[in-house]
């Protein structure tokens, strides 16, 4: 064995390099104390904060598996906005048809009917999401203007097949017993739907953190998303890795769809398409293919969209983009970059 | 020069062409690489090396010609298939996935199951930083560094064959010392390397056989023996090829 006849050093890091990775995430509190200083009131702060994470948390689980597919496969899905419309109508029809159970003073059945309703709709979009990947997608890889065209397409006639199952109008839906009203803090009143959604994105998030940081096949998605041609030159089948994020990522954008449809309490077929604007904007703020990006890209948008439409109704349209120009011109690539290597 | 009995190459290219959207870089190439040892592929910058490269991991396909390594074609198996069979790749930009540590970067490479504690020392022993960094992402080390992680994922696990593109490159002495010591002890345990270098020194070093390729087709194959004592080849091939000859 030969000795090498260098040294390694440890040069410590700056100050402002250790705290560079932080900064995204200093944010989301900082833009939390913009909006305390600008409210004024504690009580109002409060409702719009957590109404503004729980829509956060919503377009996070729309978005997380976008930008997987975004960053792994290279790949401008325009219609995944399909899924989330596809996912409140199947959750819906099944909450629909699990009134016993949602209307029954239970909280136990109130949340199994809405997990069967979960179940349901991510089975749907991710059984959708395979044969979309298979039929309409595949036959686009390696070209985007293809991509956004052919996904395009399968958006319009997957809303067109909605209709025709679901009828043309829109289904009103009432949320289950449980989470109906809302609890009361001081003086705030926050609607317990929305503390729901709060659990479900965190508990979802640090599920997706965990596999993706500590099982081989989240290492794998990792590195794919780095450097899909080198994962497959150590002897991994990058194509099965491919089909397998897509589904995910369908049944993820499904579970989102349930619960904006919950959120909202009407659905239509356009939903996901209306929704999609938020859902690239996020995944364009976080970096394609960092699903922390995209978390804290989430709550970000949430907030602001809140703030905004308290404070100044009529900026609200355009704050998200505002938020994404400003997020740009500090990083190009989005507050986690990590497709730089494509 | 009496001609010597040469073993079964376990590399063996014919006639391979390939073309990278309309343009045709490799133009017939003939190359064999024996059994052991380490075979040199030298050749001025756009003479066809990396596409050659690439073209046996299948990352480009051949567009003529076959390819067999240890008796079977594989011109037209996919990449995760080739990489196998006992085939690892270094490219020339090192491809580490730089948002994972050097732990996950190895982890990810030991395919076949977890990492061979005996291999991870020998790695260790061999490129210390790897060990010192190990919990780091590997995005954060120097250069060198990430030739060394480059190399030592293709090392972890067994391998009959490895494909190394310009390891030295822009690389400081004293880690070419490191890796030409490292490269050394895997051709001392039989495993076959395939080295495309420009730097002279480095390849004079470790190579036993040396082909010699020119728009995209070999035009030299030899000892590199031969070549280092043969002044007027030596010549002509470094002007060929050589261009950072030291």
């Amino acid at each position: 064995m030969s000795a090498p006849d260098h040294a390694p050093t440890l040069v410590r890091a700056s100050p402002a390099e250790r705290l560079a990775p932080w900064l995204p995430v200093a944010l989301v509190p900082l833009l939390a104390a913009i909006g305390l200083a600008a409210i004024g009131e504690a009580s109002t702060w409060l409702t719009l904060s957590v109404a503004g994470l729980a829509m956060g948390m919503m377009i996070f689980i729309m978005a997380s598996g976008l930008t997987l597919v975004f960053g792994l496969m290279d790949v401008i899905n325009f219609g995944h906005g399909a899924f989330i419309s596809v996912g409140a109508f199947v959750g819906v029809t099944a909450l629909l048809a699990l009134s016993g159970m949602t209307g029954a003073d239970s909280v136990a059945l109130n949340i199994a009917a809405l997990i069967l309703a979960i179940i349901a709709a991510m089975i749907a979009t991710g059984a959708m999401g395979y044969v979309f990947e298979r039929v309409v997608v595949m036959p686009a890889y390696g070209s985007h203007l293809k991509q956004i065209l052919v996904t395009m397409g399968g958006l319009i006639v997957v809303e067109q097949l909605i209709y025709v199952i679901w009828g043309p109008d829109a289904i009103f839906i009432s949320r289950p017993a449980t989470l109906q009203g809302s609890l009361t803090f001081g003086d705030a009143a926050i609607e317990t739907y929305r503390i729901a959604a709060v659990v479900i994105g965190l508990l979802l998030f640090a599920a997706m953190r965990l596999v993706l940081t500590r099982t081989k096949i989240g290492l794998l998605v990792r590195a794919g998303v780095a450097d899909g041609e080198m994962v497959q030159a150590l002897g991994y089948r990058i194509r099965r890795l491919f089909v397998m994020v897509f589904v995910a990522g369908s049944a993820l954008a499904g579970l989102g769809g349930v619960m904006w449809g919950l959120y909202q309490q009407t659905i239509t077929a356009p939903m996901g398409q209306e929704v999609m604007i938020l859902v690239f904007i996020v995944v364009i703020i976080g970096g394609l293919g960092s699903v922390g990006g995209c978390f804290i890209g989430a709550l970000l948008v949430g907030l602001l969209a809140n703030y905004v439409a308290f404070l100044a109704p009529k900026v609200a349209l355009v704050s998200n983009i505002a938020l994404m120009v400003a997020i740009l011109m500090w990083r190009p690539e989005g507050l986690y970059a990590v497709v730089r290597a494509k | 020069m009496p001609e010597q009995a040469v073993p079964e190459p376990l590399l063996s290219l014919r006639g391979v062409h390939t073309h990278i959207g309309q343009y045709h870089i490799l133009q017939g190439v003939d190359l064999e690489v024996p059994a052991g040892g380490v075979a040199l592929l030298l050749g001025r910058n756009g003479a066809g090396k990396t596409t050659t490269m690439r073209t046996i991991m299948g990352l480009w396909r051949a567009s003529a010609g076959s390819i067999t390594f240890d008796g079977r074609d594989i011109t037209v198996l996919p990449t995760p298939d080739i990489s196998r069979l006992g085939i690892a790749y270094v490219p020339e930009n090192m491809a580490i996935f730089a948002n994972l540590t050097v732990r996950e970067n190895l982890l990810l490479a030991a395919v076949s199951g977890p990492i061979d504690a005996s291999r991870l020392d020998w790695v260790f022993a061999a490129f210390p930083p790897l060990k010192t960094f190990w919990a780091l992402p590997a995005g954060n080390l120097s250069g060198g560094q990430k030739q060394m992680l480059a190399v030592a994922r293709a090392v972890i696990e067994p391998r009959r064959l490895i494909l190394i593109d310009e390891p030295s490159k822009g690389l400081a002495p004293a880690i070419v010392a490191s890796l030409v010591g490292a490269l050394r002890d895997l051709k001392e345990s039989a495993t076959t390397i395939l080295l495309v270098e420009q730097n002279f020194s480095f390849a004079r070093a470790l190579g036993d056989t040396v082909s010699v390729m020119d728009d995209g087709r070999i035009v030299h194959s030899g000892d590199m023996a031969a070549l280092v004592a043969d002044a007027g080849l030596q010549e002509r091939l470094i002007g060929l090829s050589m261009e950072a000859a030291s």
